[in-house]
């Protein structure tokens, strides 16, 4: 009795010292949204939240941009940045949306970050954004850069824009690795059936997990390949395509079918991304289609990586068979919060002047990939991008030809792409369930979702 | 024909604590050697013993992420928050078992619910109610949420213990004079000793390895706490499984060594406290 | 031999534990309150104030918004707009949710039977304190204190076809076995189970430290009768832990209503809907920003646990005084 007792004092003094130390150690105390010092004309300082941080493959172009601006505006502006895991991020960015209080600048909507159907139902239907078309006016240049498709999509009817657009496209592609697979005319030249046929024996990293991120991308580029099928893309609305029971669909879904049974990795089955980029690394897959901030993992500070001889210089990359790039046109960019000050306002815009300047444009593009139309490259980009033999190989395969339609992973119903597709990917394979059956189930809870 | 009744049951009882050993030991025993393999040996011969130790992964995972600090905070939070529980919920659970008064069957049932409210269902409500308060991304807001979590669980266990406790004890008590406190105090909590060890153990647990109220209601490094932490390696070494075998083991081993010291003191303190139950 | 009997109604006190002391009324009739009870509900309300409190500010309000919205069809944020039964009309069309209530039930029967009965089984072999048994008490806990997420990690590692241990072990005998423990057909569900049904140690927990606290002398005298081990166990040991293992059934089984990380990280409801729970299902329509889906789902899922909690409660008659 008297030990218990005396352990229940020193657990009360411990709880209570505790509570003084928490005390003194907390955090930002005023939530996660803005936090600005505001010391009349000096110094504005900001600090908002961000999954592109830590090891998070999107950090190293985002955590040095704002070092840079940082630096460029030392004593006028400075930006801090607060880790969140990326698979928070979105739930904590709804939150503070409902307390009136989200971070001065949010990353983009798409997937991996905050949810397209939420942005357009709560952050553009109740008017929580602020309008950049002030912004772009003020900054002809970056006006020039930024895509009119995407201003078109990005801004009201009233005329408010809602983001910041892109001024680059960044579809994904095809990896693969050229000491296993070397055919000798381009992958994109060729069509679905000439591809399989010259893989061989090689296989492809698929997925049948998380979001089947991998396989989607090839499916869109199926689908796309087949008569129709680009236009079908094209037509749906971001979130709202259900017509997976559709003939040319269900062709897609057959020809999808074959592919991972004749060409899937071994580890196909249950594979999450990280299986399907381990399988590639390690030679077991000689492909695997995956968007262009894949080419870190290829560089030598990734070497711990690889395995069985795989070497990031021998992957090459290209478009998928039939010129197909991914690539939709209504998709949102970073975004300012309405309910921040007109200084963190000032030091928002400046911060999107800085991201586009020609310098910061030429970093990004090195370090992440993509074609920027409107964009005039300097010679010594030119000279960079061929050290990067990734990169230049998809600005080399980049033409007028190349026809871009959305990954089906972005027009789905989001529940069916995080969730429905993946679970039903293994009854396809199996052959529990044929291509038409696939297709018809996840059409009706497609709908189901939308309603 | 005695001595086979006693040896079957016998050798059955060792092979089934075996069997029980085994299936706890060995996840973990297989996940720290693995984090001394290399990526291409873990996918090849996962069976085999690592060839070599290699500290490269944990001397990575050391320098960039800082454990101490996410350790000390799930400490503090986990014990805090166990501590004011069971103090409360000894209290609530007391006057339930001892006590009539009226609501009391619609009061206890109310608590208990609370047990299947699911967490992302809560998330609005509590979300502003720790803004208000001005306590969002602190050691404390977390806390206080914990200790609202643990109610369901805690009551239940603590009130059954304290059920058992026979009223004869409180109606000597009074008679003697004693308040309605002492009683509490001298007579009866001591005696929930059971339920008390149990209900810390498990809230104890629980509150280390939450996940979705941490990763929602803290942002800031400095009050990270370990499953959060995991999060962030799950995201970040998915296809270095090295790296990611080497963070799991520094996040389960305090665990287990916290748990095993505790455990250590509080058997202890059953065996000399004298009184059983 | 009287005290013996298994008499359920029969009290011993920890003290004296010779001392009969009189049968007690099972079910307390709310008397009038005496003067000294009514000095009392100062304190009864005092005492009862703190857990009042962390009732009103954190649970309250959700389970109203719940309930509330449960009616209603809302995005999260906008206001919500009624809709009477709707939700729950779509709830029971829906092919998932049947699925994941039959799965419920599977499991619910799995976790209070498998899973509480291996945690009492060890319970009683901890008892009787066999070679090594300190060592597998504190060893069985470690499962328990690796977070959900670690261990639905570690598990998908170890069931992997390619590099997991189970596969790479069968192989040595037979060289061609290739199962997807986890995202195949019939073995998905069993591979989920696995990942909690043995583990069981607060199982095991809660019953050994009744079990402990029942009182030597009785035993002794039962033995000295000439009852026999299985005799003591039966009549004496299980009916007088009952209260833990009705807790046990109880805990375990709304654990399973709500089991939510180590299922999304596994198999996140496969393949096609064969692990599906409701859990999922909400975190889906919330994906859908279809809160109040979401909620009708929730709202079910506290029906349930409040079936499992009188239902078990009756069972092993748990309101009564030993």
């Amino acid at each position: 009795m008297r030990i218990f007792n005396n352990k229940f004092k020193a657990s009360l003094l411990l709880g209570t010292s505790a509570l003084l130390l928490a005390a003194c150690g907390n955090g930002d105390s005023n939530g996660a949204g803005n936090e600005t010092n505001d010391t009349g004309g000096e110094l504005i300082e900001v600090t908002i939240p961000s999954y592109k941080s830590g090891q998070n493959v999107g950090a190293r172009l985002f955590l040095g941009q704002v070092e840079r601006f940082n630096e460029t505006y030392e004593g006028q502006y400075q930006l801090n940045i607060e880790e969140v895991p990326q698979d928070a991020y979105g739930e904590l960015i709804q939150q503070l949306a409902q307390q009136n209080s989200l971070p001065v600048i949010v990353h983009a909507p798409g997937s991996g970050s905050i949810d397209n159907q939420w942005f357009e139902n709560v952050v553009i239907e109740n008017n929580l954004y602020h309008d950049m078309s002030g912004w772009l006016e003020e900054n002809p240049e970056a006006e020039d850069l930024i895509l009119d498709e995407f201003i078109d999509f990005n801004t009201t009817e009233e005329g408010t824009l809602v983001s910041v657009p892109e001024y680059r496209v960044r579809s994904p592609f095809l990896y693969y690795n050229e000491t296993m697979y070397n055919p000798d005319t381009n992958i994109r030249d060729m069509s679905m059936e000439e591809f399989s046929e010259s893989l061989g024996e090689n296989k492809i990293a698929f997925m049948t997990g998380e979001n089947a991120w991998t396989t989607g991308l090839f499916w869109s580029a199926i689908i796309a390949n087949e008569p129709g099928g680009a236009d079908m893309l094209l037509g749906a609305n971001a979130g709202e395509f259900t017509e997976l029971d559709d003939p040319i669909i269900v062709e897609s879904i057959d020809k999808l079918k074959t592919f991972m049974q004749e060409h899937g990795a071994s580890n196909t089955l249950g594979a999450i991304f990280a299986d399907a980029a381990n399988a590639f690394m390690s030679e077991n897959a000689a492909v695997i289609p995956n968007g262009p901030w894949m080419t870190v993992d290829f560089e030598e500070e990734s070497s711990d990586k690889w395995s069985n001889d795989f070497h990031g210089s021998d992957v090459r990359g290209d478009y998928f068979p039939g010129n197909i790039g991914l690539q939709s046109y209504e998709a949102y960019g970073d975004w300012v919060s309405a309910n921040s000050s007109e200084e963190e306002i000032e030091l928002a815009e400046a911060w999107f002047t800085f991201l586009h300047t020609s310098d910061e444009i030429e970093t990004a593009l090195l370090a992440e990939g993509g074609q920027a139309p409107n964009f005039e490259p300097s010679e010594e980009y030119l000279n960079q991008l061929e050290e990067d033999q990734i990169l230049s190989d998809i600005g080399n395969a980049t033409s007028e030809e190349t026809v871009f339609v959305p990954n089906i992973l972005d027009v789905l119903p989001s529940s069916i792409g995080d969730s429905e597709l993946s679970r039903f990917l293994p009854l396809l394979l199996n052959e529990e369930m044929t291509p038409q059956e696939f297709g018809e189930e996840l059409a009706n809870r497609a709908r189901q979702a939308i309603q | 024909m005695d001595t086979v009744k006693k040896v079957i049951p016998k050798t059955l009882m060792y092979f089934i604590l075996i069997f029980t050993i085994l299936i706890s030991i060995f996840p973990v025993l297989w996940v720290i050697f693995s984090s001394f393999k290399t990526n291409a040996q873990i996918l090849s011969s996962p069976f085999a013993l690592p060839e070599s130790i290699n500290f490269d992964a944990y001397r990575f995972v050391f320098e960039n992420y800082n454990f101490g600090l996410y350790m000390m905070n799930s400490l503090i939070v986990s014990v805090v928050s166990t501590v004011i529980s069971i103090i409360i919920y000894s209290m609530a659970g007391y006057v339930f078992a001892k006590y009539d008064f009226p609501l009391k069957n619609t009061l206890y049932a109310l608590f208990i619910i609370t047990l299947l409210v699911p967490a992302q269902s809560r998330a609005q409500p509590i979300f502003t109610l720790l803004i208000n308060m001005g306590i969002n991304n602190t050691l404390t807001g977390l806390t206080f949420v914990y200790i609202s979590l643990g109610m369901a669980m805690s009551l239940f266990i603590l009130r059954n213990s304290f059920a058992s406790i026979p009223d004869s004890l409180n109606e000597a008590a009074s008679i003697e004079g004693a308040t309605f406190i002492q009683k509490f105090w001298k007579i009866n909590f001591p005696l929930a000793k059971n339920g008390v060890v149990t209900a810390s153990i498990l809230m104890f647990l629980t509150n280390w390895n939450e996940y979705f109220f941490a990763s929602l209601l803290t942002t800031s490094e400095s009050v990270r706490t370990l499953p959060v932490a995991l999060q962030f390696f799950n995201e970040t070494f998915a296809f270095n499984y090295t790296r990611l075998f080497a963070a799991l083991t520094v996040i389960i081993l305090p665990g287990i060594l916290i748990y095993s010291i505790a455990q250590e003191r509080v058997q202890k303190s059953f065996a000399t406290s004298g009184v059983k139950g | 031999m009287e005290n013996l009997d298994g008499d359920k109604h029969t009290k011993m006190g920890p003290v004296d534990s010779g001392k009969r002391v009189p049968f007690s009324i099972k079910t307390k009739k709310r008397k009038k309150p005496t003067k000294m009870e009514q000095k009392e509900y100062k304190g009864i309300y005092l005492f009862l104030l703190p857990a009042i409190i962390v009732f009103l500010l954190f649970n309250f309000l959700p389970i109203l918004t719940i309930i509330y919205t449960s009616f209603t069809s809302w995005d999260g944020f906008n206001p919500p707009s009624f809709v009477g039964l709707q939700n729950f009309v779509n709830l029971i069309n829906e092919g998932s949710f049947l699925i994941s209530v039959k799965n419920l039930i599977y499991w619910s029967f799995l976790a209070g039977i498998v899973h509480v009965g291996f945690g009492v089984l060890i319970a009683f072999i901890l008892y009787e304190k066999p070679f090594g048994w300190k060592f597998t008490r504190s060893v069985f806990m470690i499962p328990n204190v690796i977070s959900a997420a670690a261990w639905a990690l570690i598990f998908r590692f170890i069931f992997d076809n390619d590099m997991g241990i189970i596969n790479s072990t069968i192989r040595m005998v037979f060289p061609n076995f290739n199962i997807q423990w986890l995202s195949q057909s019939p073995y998905a569900f069993w591979t989920v189970t696995l990942t909690w049904l043995f583990f069981a140690v607060i199982v095991t927990l809660i019953v050994y430290n009744e079990l402990l606290s029942i009182p030597d002398e009785l035993i002794e005298a039962a033995e000295m009768d000439g009852a026999k081990k299985w005799d003591v166990i039966t009549k004496i040991q299980l009916p007088m832990t009952r209260k833990s293992i009705g807790t046990s059934v109880i805990a375990s089984i709304t654990a399973r209503v709500a089991m939510y990380e180590q299922i999304a990280l596994t198999t996140n409801g496969g393949p096609g809907d064969d692990t599906m729970n409701l859990p999922i299902m909400l975190v889906n329509s919330i994906n859908n920003m279809n809160y109040g889906y979401a909620n009708a789902i929730g709202f079910v899922m506290i029906i349930f646990g409040i079936l499992t909690l009188v239902g078990i409660n009756k069972l092993f008659r748990m309101n009564e005084k030993l």
